[in-house]
């Protein structure tokens, strides 16, 4: 009973201090903004298992293959699966080096020159070491000079 | 202002006890929605990123500018990886062969080996990886490891209880991949 007979003024004054909850919670979401601009580059998957490695050079902006166990995606766009380059005969992937031949592929990485273009292969561990050569070789085929294998940070 | 609230609240008894309240109070803003908004938001970020840190590899692949200009190094290291364990050959010879122990791949062996061979040779930075069609391509990280680097203990700084400082070594950092004959 006693807790309804209480004047106003008790549960007016009962206030949280909130203001410092969101000054720290700003300066957090700044800094994991901040944080998560230079991975954004090359994202995570669920259906990627990445190997690790001592690695400590830093992702840098460039064009993404990703192999999954199943799919092989050029900056996320599903381009063939894993099944059907391991069928075919053929040392490249066509349709991976169709994709790769487009101009423009990287918005304003067009026109640098052959040697300088780089393409990042972010694979799954349990892949057979064949089909990760066939990729690369393909991306050797067209128009990259550079290849960096994606792995983990120990 | 407030004259006007008050003629305002004075006109209909309804609205009398919620306006009177507003005027005495001072302005408060809503915080409530705007802490649920960023507890997402620092949960969302926190989940997607901090966690897993991606680095990568850089290959050294043949390039067609400097191909057959230079002369061809004395010696280059050639790891072939075949499904029954390693062969390091310099190109020609066969240096020594790690069969698989215990069904497993001999890591330790194959990294003192590399750097045997870094000693005896100090200037060469370069190195191939072969690897056979069906291995799995998580041992070509592992070996690119093995060979690339190895951290050895430091041996002027005393050890602290069990923590060992250690020291990373470059060995062979030019890494080339291949297919295994």
């Amino acid at each position: 009973m006693s807790l309804f007979n209480r004047p106003a003024r008790a549960h007016q004054e009962a206030e949280l201090n909130l203001i410092p909850l969101i000054d720290v919670m700003s300066v957090l979401v700044a800094f994991l903004l901040i944080y998560t601009a230079d991975v954004a580059t090359v994202q995570n998957s669920k259906d990627v298992e990445i190997p690790q490695s001592t690695a400590e050079t830093q992702a840098q902006q460039s064009v993404v293959v990703m192999i999954t166990k199943d799919h092989v995606f050029v900056q996320g766009e599903l381009v063939a699966n894993v099944a059907d380059v391991n069928a075919s005969m053929e040392p490249l992937v066509e349709p991976l080096r169709r994709v790769l031949d487009r101009p423009m592929l990287l918005g304003s990485g067009g026109d640098t020159g052959k040697a300088t273009r780089e393409v990042t292969v972010i694979a799954d561990k349990s892949l057979p070491f064949e089909l990760v050569r066939k990729v690369m070789a393909t991306c050797t085929a067209t128009t990259y000079g550079k290849i960096s294998l994606a792995v983990l940070q120990k | 202002m407030t004259a006007n609230a008050r003629s305002f609240a004075s006109g209909g008894s309804l609205l009398q006890g919620s306006f009177t309240n507003r005027v005495r109070k001072p302005a408060e803003v809503m915080l409530v929605p705007m802490i649920d908004i960023f507890v997402v938001l620092v949960t969302f970020l926190l989940m997607t990123a901090v966690f897993s840190r991606i680095t990568i590899l850089q290959l050294d692949l043949p390039s067609a500018n400097d191909g057959g200009a230079a002369a061809p190094p004395a010696f280059r290291l050639e790891v072939i990886v075949r499904e029954s364990g390693f062969e390091l050959t310099n190109g020609q010879t066969l240096i020594a062969a790690l069969p698989k122990v215990d069904g497993e791949y001999d890591w330790a062996q194959l990294s003192q080996l590399a750097q045997q061979l870094k000693s005896e040779n100090p200037s060469v930075d370069d190195a191939s990886v072969l690897m056979e069609r069906t291995v799995k391509y998580d041992y070509l990280i592992q070996v690119m490891d093995a060979i690339r680097s190895v951290d050895l203990p430091v041996s002027d700084v005393p050890a602290a209880g069990n923590i060992v400082v250690t020291k990373r070594t470059q060995l062979f950092t030019n890494i080339a991949v291949g297919e295994a004959p």
